[in-house]
């Protein structure tokens, strides 16, 4: 797979959702929660390029809304998450091994469980709202992470250069940072591309099931869910909300596949025989 | 194999002990109380007290976590706070649908993705393998609730090819499939598209390795050495895949289940969610844990009759 | 002009002569003599200024030998000379991307002009392969007898004797094993049985002791010599190490940078090696040391980058016997009493 033209669509699909979403506020013609029930659920027009819903409100007014809404949500969550994992991580592999042994243990287990259903569970017991959404998928990101971190530390901790840093007396915080950090963040990039389309998932299947984003935000999610009910009268809607997560979703995944070629590249696992 | 089964199924039960040991822990620790979610707001304290008593909630967590896991051995779940029967009873009612309906996608997994993926191996860098590389990341990059839904809109309601509601007449068996068919192959497509990925990677390892070359020197052909030679090995890490995949396969059931209406597990827990009937949620994410379990054993069971060195070094 | 020896079982009256490289003088010349003196024997592996190329990396540079019946050639050579390559293209499996010139005809087929599926036809059949690394080389999840049945077509009485015959115990019990219950040894005989159950005209055996302990290789490298006369054909054996060649070679050909410098036979290369690399070679084997030295003996210089192209003697920058030609005109190649050596400062 010819990593060049991947990387190039990724890129463009997810500044693309980025740029949308970080200028949301200008570029919106109209307030995304506005209602205007007099001119609900027209068709696309040089008025409303993608329409508007079923309350009047502007379709890509709210999808750009929407934008803001998924990276905010996916910056807040990932962000946690990696931080999590990263100390979790660095526990195991740097920690006594009973301690490594048992946090492998724990996120072996949470990624066993099945995260709708978790999400669900969450919902009912603090309600609805992003805020659960980010809590769930914190919660079953940061072991990917954790995971990830201790397999480089363990690879890394063999490596010539590592173990003549610790002869020198540097540290094993300091190794950690110099060291090990720049090199786990490769895999830890792939693994983030890749879970950007998991976080939207959630948020829409949460969304989809009513214990999401909350009316009147307008998550990507919350126009799909919305548009789902009008379907026969007015495709549009739905059509304009899934757009933008499939053009970030597979944006992100494209962009994870090329970074991951170029790392296996680098480690020559390419090279010729 | 013995010992390798009951090591295997020893790290499984660990392993599932502790998930929901952590669900436990999350359950306590976030903000808000089942009791009262239960009760809604208008209940009395003396309604909660007596409720969080029930529901075993005033005991210490490890006390609760205890009880909780032994009422599960006898196969007890809880009971519905608003008609007073057992959890299990609803949930072991629910399950064969949704069970029906994550096998039947994983059967379209391997019946499609398997294949795809020893052909782009084989015929490496041509335009089939290009295609499908982009084909793949975009099915495992699409959230299932979407392809649901368009899935829905597109066979069901415009082409009416497929039947949009429902899991069929109960007796009558081709009904059902054909009802299953097209829910089952939604909740498939992200897994097609993984198992394709996975198989390629794992056959173009192979197809490199020494042994390969062996049989190529004795004049072995292309398409032989890709099924009898490499296929038995390269299959080995998506069955491993499959088996620990339970968790996601039903958290997609349950949007599936919703967009196409159908009866199961998914059906259950929303209505729970919307009535607040914590107790049977948490029996649904429970059921879970047998189910993980016996995936996990037949994986490994399969793995080891595929490979003999597992059989034999435990 | 040319030196006569008896073939041991070459039909024809006749002579291996040695390989020329192929100018028009010596083609000619080679004609002539084979005219002259009536020779019809058609030798069984005809190697003519053949090269194989990866990319921009010349990894075998112009060579021709010839292989008769019965002979049991030896290439010697580090890592870097090119010899797993001439080994691969012996064995009809150059991959695709290799590109080739010249010729390497077997039995008179120029394998290189070959399709993919008339080379396939050839291995297994006429032509078998014996590899490095027995932990690697056998399919690890597939038993024993169903590898053998796959490999050679044989039955299973077949491959059952094969396999007693190479010395292995209790074949029955075998060949219902998998290889990871074998040792190494014993992997390695399977893999030479398997080669000898396909009858083939042409053995090729690519390093197969390197990777076996000094007890075990003494024992394949016996089975080597035994199967010489089970195959009808020839047999080439690759190596690094010139005492595994010698016990079992009539002839030597000394590889370097993708080219050979010298061919002869073990006895004579061992007495009297006249290429200053094939000296260089000997006076580096730990094994013909004296008992104390102050420093092990190397070869100063590394091996010339394989993607530049070559001028006058590849060996020169690290020859001691350098002479002012060496580094213009490509060495010529001079006979020797049991082949010939490719040195400016071998005058005859």
């Amino acid at each position: 797979m010819s990593s060049r033209p991947l990387l190039w669509t990724g890129a463009i699909c997810v500044g693309v959702i980025v740029v949308s979403a970080l200028l949301s506020g200008p570029l919106a013609p109209y307030d995304p929660i506005a209602i205007a029930p007099h001119i609900r659920l027209l068709g696309p027009s040089l008025a409303h390029l993608l329409g508007t819903d079923q309350l009047g409100r502007d379709v890509l007014s709210r999808v750009l809304a929407g934008s803001e809404i998924a990276l905010n949500l996916v910056i807040g969550s990932v962000a946690v998450a990696l931080a999590a994992g990263i100390i979790l991580g660095l526990a195991a592999g740097y920690g006594p091994r009973v301690l490594g042994g048992a946090i492998m243990l724990v996120c072996d287990s949470i990624m066993t469980l099945p995260m709708m259903l978790c999400a669900l569970a969450l919902a009912t017991v603090i309600g609805p709202g992003l805020f659960t959404v980010g809590l769930v998928v914190t919660a079953f990101l940061a072991p990917a992470y954790a995971r990830i971190v201790r397999g480089q530390s363990q690879v890394l901790v063999g490596r010539d250069y590592v173990i003549a840093a610790r002869a020198m007396g540097a540290a094993t915080l300091r190794v950690m940072l110099r060291h090990l950090l720049p090199n786990m963040a490769g895999p830890l990039l792939v693994q983030v591309a890749m879970d950007v389309p998991t976080v939207i998932g959630i948020e829409v299947g949460m969304t989809f099931l009513g214990q999401g984003a909350e009316p009147p935000q307008p998550s990507w999610g919350a126009i799909v869910s919305d548009g789902f009910s009008y379907i026969r009268v007015a495709p549009h809607i739905v059509l304009a909300g899934s757009l933008p997560i499939v053009i970030a979703t597979v944006g992100c995944t494209f962009l994870a596949e090329a970074l991951r070629d170029a790392m296996d590249a680098r480690q020559g696992k390419d090279g010729l025989v | 194999m013995l010992p390798l089964v009951l090591r295997r199924a020893a790290h499984g039960v660990l392993v599932m002990l502790t998930a929901l040991g952590v669900l436990f822990c999350l359950i306590a620790v976030v903000p808000g109380d089942p009791a009262s979610v239960v009760l809604g707001p208008h209940a009395t304290l003396l309604q909660k007290a007596a409720l969080r008593h029930d529901m075993h909630l005033d005991q210490p967590i490890p006390l609760q976590f205890a009880g909780f896991v032994w009422r599960l051995l006898h196969g007890d779940l809880g009971t519905d706070v608003l008609t007073r029967t057992p959890v299990a009873q609803l949930v072991f009612q629910a399950l064969p649908h949704t069970a029906a309906l994550a096998a039947s996608a994983i059967a379209w997994a391997l019946l499609i993705g398997l294949p795809l993926g020893c052909w782009c191996a084989v015929r490496r860098d041509g335009w089939v393998d290009r295609a499908l590389a982009l084909a793949s990341a975009a099915c495992i990059a699409l959230p299932t609730s979407l392809v649901a839904i368009y899935a829905l809109l597109l066979f069901a309601v415009r082409l009416h090819w497929f039947p949009a509601i429902g899991a069929g007449r109960p007796d009558d068996l081709p009904d059902q499939l054909w009802h299953l068919a097209l829910p089952s192959f939604t909740l498939g497509v992200g897994w097609i598209g993984y198992l394709c990925r996975l198989m390629r990677t794992a056959m173009l390892e192979n197809l490199g390795a020494d042994h390969v070359r062996t049989a190529r020197a004795f004049g072995v052909g292309e398409a032989r050495i890709a099924l009898r030679f490499v296929l038995p090995i390269a299959v080995v890490p998506v069955i491993a895949v499959l088996g620990v995949g339970i968790g996601s396969l039903l958290s997609g059931a349950v949007l599936v289940e919703m967009v196409f209406d159908r009866p199961g597990l998914g059906l259950l827990t929303y209505d729970a969610v919307l009535a607040r009937n914590f107790p049977v949620i948490l029996g649904a994410v429970l059921v879970t844990a047998p189910l993980y379990l016996f995936s996990n054993l037949a994986a490994d069971l399969l793995i080891a009759c595929l490979d003999p060195r597992v059989r034999n070094h435990v | 002009m040319f030196e006569r020896q008896k073939a041991k079982t070459c039909d024809c009256a006749d002579v291996h002569a040695p390989a020329l490289r192929p100018g028009p003088e010596n083609k000619s010349l080679l004609l002539l003599f084979f005219r002259k003196e009536g020779l019809s024997c058609v030798m069984l592996i005809e190697i003519e200024d053949f090269s194989v190329r990866y990319g921009r990396v010349k990894a075998v540079a112009q060579i021709s030998l010839q292989i008769a019946r019965g002979d049991v050639l030896g290439i010697l050579g580090e890592s870097g000379s090119g010899k797993s390559t001439l080994a691969l293209a012996l064995m009809a499996l150059l991959p695709r991307h290799a590109r080739v010139s010249g010729r390497l005809a077997f039995e008179g087929l120029d394998l290189a002009r070959l399709d993919p599926a008339g080379r396939r036809a050839l291995r297994g059949r006429k032509i078998a392969a014996v590899f490095q690394d027995p932990f690697a080389s056998l399919n690890p999840v597939m038993r024993i007898g169903t590898q053998l049945a796959a490999f050679a077509g044989a039955t299973r009485e077949a491959a059952i004797d094969m396999l007693q015959r190479v010395g292995i115990g209790e074949p029955e019990r075998r060949m219902r094993q998998y290889p990871f219950e074998l040792s190494g040894g014993l992997r390695q005989r399977v893999a030479i049985a398997a080669a000898l159950l396909c009858a083939p005209t042409v053995l090729v055996a690519d390093e197969p002791t390197t990777a076996l302990d000094a007890a075990t290789e003494r024992q394949i490298l016996a089975l080597l010599r035994e199967s010489r006369a089970l195959v009808d054909g020839a047999m080439v054996i690759v190596s690094h190490d010139l005492s595994v060649l010698a016990a079992l070679c009539t002839r030597i050909a000394v590889l370097y940078a993708g080219e050979v410098v010298e061919l002869g036979t073990a006895t004579d290369l061992l007495r009297a090696p006249r290429h200053p690399y094939t000296r260089a070679l000997l006076a580096c084997d730990l094994r013909r040391l004296p008992k104390s030295a102050a420093r092990f003996p190397t070869i100063a210089g590394q091996l010339p980058d394989p993607a530049l192209p070559r001028r006058g003697c590849v060996f020169a920058p690290r020859c001691p016997v350098r002479l002012p030609c060496c580094a213009e005109q490509a060495p010529p190649v001079i006979a020797a009493p049991s082949g010939f050596v490719r040195c400016h400062a071998m005058g005859a």
